[in-house]
């Protein structure tokens, strides 16, 4: 409902919307199919969030631009979608004329951040300071998602395109990378790290 | 052709939407103006949907369950016993349904998660409008027995034992480290483990994890 009612409320904004996806591989597929200019992505998608997904539809698509959606206006967020090329980091707690704001800003090649996310984190994105590298790989990342979403391997290979064997590696690799030898923990970790939600 | 939902009166319905984020109350308050229905305010918490709703005197209110201060049932409940006349729907992201009895205990009207679509809860606004009670979810027969029957005790409620089973589980411990730890057999908690799940209604180990999370069980 909530993608019906923006749809709506942007098309009153003048912004004409292609598509919309319900999950983050939706939104790639349909973003690679359609060449929007912009994509607007919730942060936290299942199957695939939408800072991974925002990598991908910007690895795909040479001039496309990505605002990511959001409740969470925590600092690491806010640089790890900076980092991954993501030009717009909109809080859910504005009203749309934020986001609207937000589009306009984008497309005309500035980088925008609500307001409310502090001054700080501007800062720190562009004295480029020291966040630790993220200890998995895209895919990797991709795998942890759908594990914490509790899909099986085969599932995971299934949505992934990959060999069951594959997937089961990645989940492997995963693990001895975060010292962390079992599911439980696992979902833990992906919930502290916002992956998925609670 | 948009249909215009008209109360008794030939009037538009009139809501009131409360939800801390501005951007999804004012996407949902574009689509139930295309609907035809009134939006009379918006509020961004509870308190403040609780004071709208005593001085505009909606027909619906429609209420985000997880809402700062306040949460939405507890408004509803409010709103029970100070203008019952008023109709009330909660909205929830919640991944279980544990708010649903929750909500029919506070005598709200209405419920519709949120990934389902406007159509559904236009359709709900309208049902609830009429006097009607209309849930989206389906409430086992158990919650709905304990409901009618007021007893306080809700059968799907986890035991001591499973509820410590869980705990254990959600910490990462194998079937066998619980058995050792609680002295019983792998056995009897392979038993328990699956009696909560079918109580939770999960169905996937990790669901469980997220379970605990969300009930604050364990930290994630």
């Amino acid at each position: 409902m909530f993608r019906q009612g923006l749809k709506a409320l942007l098309e009153r904004e003048g912004f004409d919307v292609v598509a919309e996806a319900a999950d983050g591989h939706e939104a790639v597929r349909l973003a690679r199919q359609l060449s929007p200019e912009l994509a607007v992505l919730d942060l936290g998608m299942p199957l695939l969030n939408g800072i991974d997904a925002a990598k991908q539809i910007l690895k795909q698509t040479a001039g496309i631009q990505v605002i990511v959606l959001t409740m969470y206006e925590e600092e690491a967020y806010v640089l790890e979608a900076l980092r991954a090329g993501i030009r717009g980091y909109v809080l859910k707690a504005q009203a749309a004329s934020d986001l609207v704001g937000a589009i306009r800003e984008v497309g005309r090649g500035s980088v925008y951040l609500s307001p409310g996310i502090s001054k700080t984190v501007v800062d720190a994105y562009i004295g480029k300071s020291e966040l630790p590298a993220d200890p998995l790989t895209d895919r990797e990342r991709q795998v942890l998602q759908l594990v914490a979403e509790g899909k099986t391997t085969k599932e995971v290979a299934q949505v992934l395109g990959l060999s069951a064997k594959t997937a089961d590696s990645h989940r492997t690799r995963i693990m001895q990378k975060l010292e962390i030898h079992d599911t439980a923990s696992l979902v833990r970790y992906a919930v502290r790290r916002g992956f998925i939600k609670a | 052709m948009n249909d215009i939902h008209h109360s008794a009166h030939g009037t538009p319905t009139r809501v009131l939407l409360a939800d801390d984020h501005a951007i999804f109350r004012e996407s949902l308050g574009v689509l139930l103006q295309d609907e035809g229905f009134e939006v009379v305010g918006e509020a961004t918490d509870g308190p403040e949907a609780l004071r709208m709703a005593e001085t505009r005197h909606p027909d619906v209110a429609i209420l985000d369950y997880d809402m700062p201060l306040m949460d939405g049932i507890a408004v509803a409940r409010e709103l029970q016993r100070s203008v019952p006349e008023i109709q009330t729907v909660l909205l929830t992201n919640e991944e279980d349904n544990g708010s649903a009895v929750e909500a029919l205990r506070a005598g709200m009207h209405g419920y519709v998660h949120k990934s389902q679509t406007g159509e559904e809860l236009v359709n709900t606004i309208r049902q609830v409008a009429r006097g009607i009670i209309h849930f989206n979810t389906r409430l086992s027969s158990g919650a709905l027995s304990s409901l009618v029957s007021g007893s306080e005790a809700e059968p799907e409620a986890l035991s001591e034992r499973e509820r410590e089973v869980l705990m254990l589980i959600a910490q990462g411990n194998t079937t066998r480290m619980i058995a050792q730890e609680l002295g019983l057999s792998t056995k009897t908690i392979e038993s328990h483990r699956s009696r909560i799940m079918h109580k939770l209604h999960v169905h996937r180990a990790a669901e469980l994890i997220r379970y605990a999370i969300r009930r604050q069980l364990i930290t994630p």
